[in-house]
Parts: C-alpha cells; structure tokens; sequence
C-alpha cells in the first residue's frame, strides 16, 4: 500500500509538484497521465525514493518511506535503457534474484523467460535484440525482484502497436498472477483505459491531480484490441480528453466533449463529426494558414493525431462540408506526414 | 580486384612505397644525406642490432612506456572514480588536472631533472605526468556519461555502494579500453622527448646519437623501429576489443 500526503517538488525555483495526495491500494493498478512535462516522472521519482528532496509525506506498506527504503525497493521499470547491455538476457533477468553463484535461482529465471516468452534467447545481449523484448527482459526482472510495487515510466512509449498491446496484456496477467502493485505514467489515453483500476490526470506544472477517474469493472475484462469500439470507452475517453482539452484551455473543446452524447458513434465517426463540428462552427472567417494551425492544434490537443493522420491517407475524411478548401486540406496533409 | 582484400591491399601498398624509395635513391633524385637507398637502411638496420645491441634499446623504450603507462593507469582510475562519487572531490581536484593537463611536457623537463635527476624514475615521471592527468579526465567524462537509468536500476535493486562501482566500470569498460590504446599512443610521442635529454639507453637515444654523428640511416631504422611498435600495439588493443566487449561487436538480430 502507498499512501502519499501533500507531495510538493520543486526544482530550484520551478514547482513542478503542488500538493499532491492519493493512496493506492494492494494490488491496484494506478495509472498517472498527463501531458508532457507535467510533473510525471518527478512524481515517481519521489515515490520510489530516487528522488527524496520533496516536502510532504510518504507512506509505503505502512512505514515511512525513510524506513522502507532501509530494507526495501520498488521494481522499476522506464522507458528506455532499462536493461545492462554488457549482460546477457539471462543476466539481466537474474539481477531481480540479488542473489550471486551461477546456478542458483536458475529454476525461478528459467520459468520467468518462459512467462515473457523469451526462450530460446537466454543467452542474446540485450542490445541484440528488438524494443519490445527489451521491454520484456525489464519486466522479468520486475517481476522477479522481491517488491510487491513494480512502478513504470512510460516504459511502452516507443514501441508499436501490436507489441505494446502485446505487453499491456502481458501486465494485466502479471498483476493477476503475482498481485503486484503497480504504478504506471502514461500519456496514452487508450493505454491508461485499458490497464488501470484508477486514473489520476495530472495537470500541467506545478502538477495538481486535475481528476480521479475510477473505471468500472467491465472495462478491464475488455480484451485491448476490442476496447476501443466499446461504448464504455468511447464515454471514457470523452471525458478524459474533456479534462485534457480544458487544462490546455480549450473551453469550447471541453464543452463539446461534455456537452455531446458521443458514445453511439463509431471511432471515425466520432472524429468525422467532432472535427466538422468544430470547423463549421469556429473557423469560417480565419485565413487558410491559420485554420491549418488551428486545425493541426485541435487535433493535438484530442490525441486523435494518429486516427486522423490515417484517415486523410486513405481519403476517408470528407473536407468538402467544412470551410477547408482543397488546397488547405494538402498542407495540411503533408504537414501531417512529415510529423 | 585486389582492393576487396585487407591485407592485399597492404602488401600492394607497401610494394608501391618500396618502389617508389628505390626509384628516388637509386636515381639521386634525392640526396643520400636526407633519404638513404634502401641497401643503407638495410646495412644500418643490421649494424644496429649486431653492434650496438639494438634490441636492449627497443627493450628499455618498450619497458618505460608500459610501466609509465601502468603506474598512471593505476593511479587515473580511481582518482577519476572517487572525482565521480563525490562532489566535493570533484570540486577539489578538477581545477588541478584542468590546469595540469593544458602543460605541454616538455615545459615541465627542467623541473622533472631538479626533481628526479636523469635516470630512469625521470623518465617514468614524465611520462607518468603527461598520461595521468589526461587519463583522470577521459574517465571521468566517460563515468559522467553513463546514462541515469542506470544508476536507477541499480537503485531499484539496492545494489551496495561496491556493486554501483562496478557497474559504473563495466559501462565505461569499452570506452576506457579505447582511451588506453590511444593515451598508450601519446606515451610513445613522451618517451621520444623524455629520451632525447640525458638519456643512455632507448630508441630515442639511438636516434639522437645518429643525428649527432649524421648517420641519416640510422635515423630511419629508429622511426621505422617504433613505428612498427606503435603499429603493434595498437592493433594488440583492438584485437582484443571485440573479444573481451562481445556485446559491443556482435551483430543485432
């Protein structure tokens, strides 16, 4: 169990952290998400005790933090060089154990590759092989450290899709089986949906939790690939964007996401009129250059970049109702391609 | 063609440049005083080794570079880890190895002799002091490199104080390996000045003496003499490179 009371980080002059609490129960999984730059790492940092030059209080399985950590860590996992790369797979793995002698703990090794689907490459360095199995070696010596908190850093940030759908489902299993507590940082909206028991959004710096979000319990029986068409989630997501968009200060934004019963529609659908929408009604008199900009800054702040992006490749998207001519509707895709 | 192959290539090379030297001479397109013919070179190469006993000069310059080289290694390392693990150290010694390490060597030549005399522990000091500080530094910058993440996994995994030290060493070990082989390199270009004062003995010794008595050939035989050597062990370092960093050279999947 972690309980956190008032938590204030400053760095020099920069607050990043202004008074935060929760608790987070056994077993729970938490996930933290805010933009970039939002206090995130800062929070977990002083959650596992790398950082403890923080005002406000920490309380892990019942004791101080202070006292915990003269005993005791939280398995770490972050987004990138996250494993020794002079060791091999197997070493990696093995450092969880804190144990030294070449056979022992060979058993427990052996069946943690196994649970991650690593066998067969025991003996690989890590820098042989691809993201998501790094990823992977990580998390088996997560698993493997005796912590019952395994806390993560954005640590599916760089991988692609089906990897990371394959991982977040891989998490789900880990925390049933071995009833971890895990803390996890995302800015993944669709990723915090799917794992999380809780999620806290954070707001933009100095970090306040902007809102506490508990997610029923049909959602985590939900398999990833399935998630996304589920009414639940759709609702979900609108109102975890309807947070986002108003911390950015998109008021207009936040009032339709609020206002509008989006959850009947299909995912494209859902962009198709929410996009129109917006551009009927706030656009029409701006110049082209600067709709583009303002287009470009709408679907940022949505986090539909990606589905839009695909949808004006394979033509899906019919501009032709909105105030884009043709020729604003070309930047605009090519500005979308280089990103 | 030939030029697919390493070592062709090499031997090509060579040819051309043997070639080349013969034409020169053989032609007195150059004088022999400045560029000996290559039956010269080879008549002074002998001599050298029958009369003068060569090989304990090529023995003595070897033996000072790698002892040098040794001692300051000893030394570099754990000053530029203790300069890592505390501020205070850092903040204390940084100034000095800056300072010390912007002197040319040759400066320092009159106060090494009031200091140690001409023998042998002068030389050492020379080139102690014109590879140690640069080493400190190398080190250093490579343990500040070494990526937070890291340190964090170690600290997840309450590692001791020892096991941090030697997982800060095992991620720099490719990077110091390198930085050995090229502060070896400038050992030699000490050794050169340390033996041309007040020495007895050394390969730069034979060529000063040479020069003394314009034996030009003799010159050549000591520069071919450590170039070879220089070629020798640098190739040594990075032989071993990939052998003893496996993870470092073997191909991703």
């Amino acid at each position: 169990m972690i309980k956190v009371e008032n938590l204030e980080k400053s760095f020099d002059n920069l607050k990043v952290i202004s008074d935060v609490s929760f608790e987070v129960g056994k077993g729970e999984i938490v996930t933290f998400l805010g933009p970039s730059g939002s206090g995130k790492t800062s929070l977990l940092n002083c959650l596992t005790g790398l950082d403890i030059e923080y005002k406000g209080r920490v309380e892990v399985n019942g004791v101080s933090q202070n006292e915990f950590l003269k005993t005791d860590r939280m398995a770490l996992v972050t987004q990138k060089y996250g494993n020794y790369p002079w060791m091999t797979v197997e070493g990696n793995i093995r450092l969880g154990l804190n144990v030294t002698g070449k056979d022992r703990g060979l058993e427990k090794v052996n069946d943690i590759i196994d649970k991650i689907e690593l066998k067969g490459f025991e003996r690989y360095f890590c820098d042989q092989l691809s993201g998501g199995m790094q990823q992977r070696v990580a998390l088996g010596r997560a698993i493997l450290q005796n912590s019952d908190f395994l806390v993560m850093d954005e640590p599916f940030g760089a991988l692609d899709y089906m990897t990371r759908a394959n991982l977040q489902k891989m998490l789900k299993e880990i925390n049933n089986n071995y009833r971890k507590t895990i803390v996890f940082v995302t800015h993944d909206i669709e990723e915090a949906i799917y794992l999380s028991d809780r999620i806290f959004i954070l707001s933009k710096i100095p970090a306040v939790i902007a809102k506490e979000i508990v997610l029923p319990r049909e959602i985590r029986e939900v398999h990833a690939a399935e998630i996304k068409y589920k009414k639940v989630f759709i609702k979900l997501r609108s109102e975890i964007e309807s947070v986002l968009a108003g911390l950015e200060g998109l008021k207009h934004i936040e009032k339709i996401f609020k206002t509008k019963d989006l959850s009947g529609l299909k995912d494209l659908d859902y962009c198709n009129t929410f996009l129109m929408d917006e551009c009927r009604r706030q656009y029409k008199n701006l110049p082209k250059k600067e709709q583009i900009e303002v287009l470009l800054k709408l679907l940022r702040s949505s986090n539909r970049h990606e589905v839009i992006i695909g949808m004006v490749l394979h033509q899906n998207i019919n501009y032709t109702s909105s105030n884009f001519s043709p020729e604003a509707v070309r930047i605009l895709i090519k500005k979308l391609q280089n990103e | 063609m030939v030029f697919y192959d390493k070592n062709k290539t090499f031997l090509l090379s060579l040819l051309l440049i043997g070639l080349i030297w013969w034409a020169v001479t053989d032609f007195h397109l150059i004088d022999e005083l400045f560029l000996p013919s290559p039956s010269l070179f080879f008549e002074a190469f002998t001599s050298l080794f029958l009369s003068r006993d060569f090989g304990y000069d090529i023995l003595i310059s070897v033996w000072r570079v790698v002892f040098a080289w040794s001692l300051s290694f000893i030394f570099a390392v754990p000053v530029a880890f203790l300069m890592s693990n505390s501020i205070w150290a850092n903040r204390l010694l940084s100034p000095y190895v800056d300072f010390l390490r912007y002197l040319p060597v040759p400066v320092l030549i009159p106060l090494i002799i009031l200091f140690f005399g001409i023998g042998e522990s002068a030389k050492i000091a020379l080139l102690f002091i014109g590879t140690f500080f640069q080493l400190v530094l190398l080190i250093h910058d490579d343990l500040n490199d070494i990526p937070k993440e890291y340190y964090n996994i170690g600290f997840s995994l309450n590692f001791s104080f020892f096991r941090i030290q030697l997982m800060k060493f095992k991620a720099i070990a490719p990077n110091l390996w390198n930085n050995c082989r090229i502060t070896m390199g400038w050992c030699w270009t000490y050794l050169v000045i340390a033996e041309l004062v007040a020495s007895k003995a050394g390969i730069g010794y034979v060529i000063k003496e040479a020069q003394r008595f314009s034996k030009t050939p003799e010159i050549y035989v000591g520069i071919f003499i450590m170039g070879v050597i220089g070629f020798f062990s640098d190739t040594l370092w990075r032989f071993f490179y990939p052998k003893i960093f496996r993870y470092k050279s073997i191909k991703n999947l």
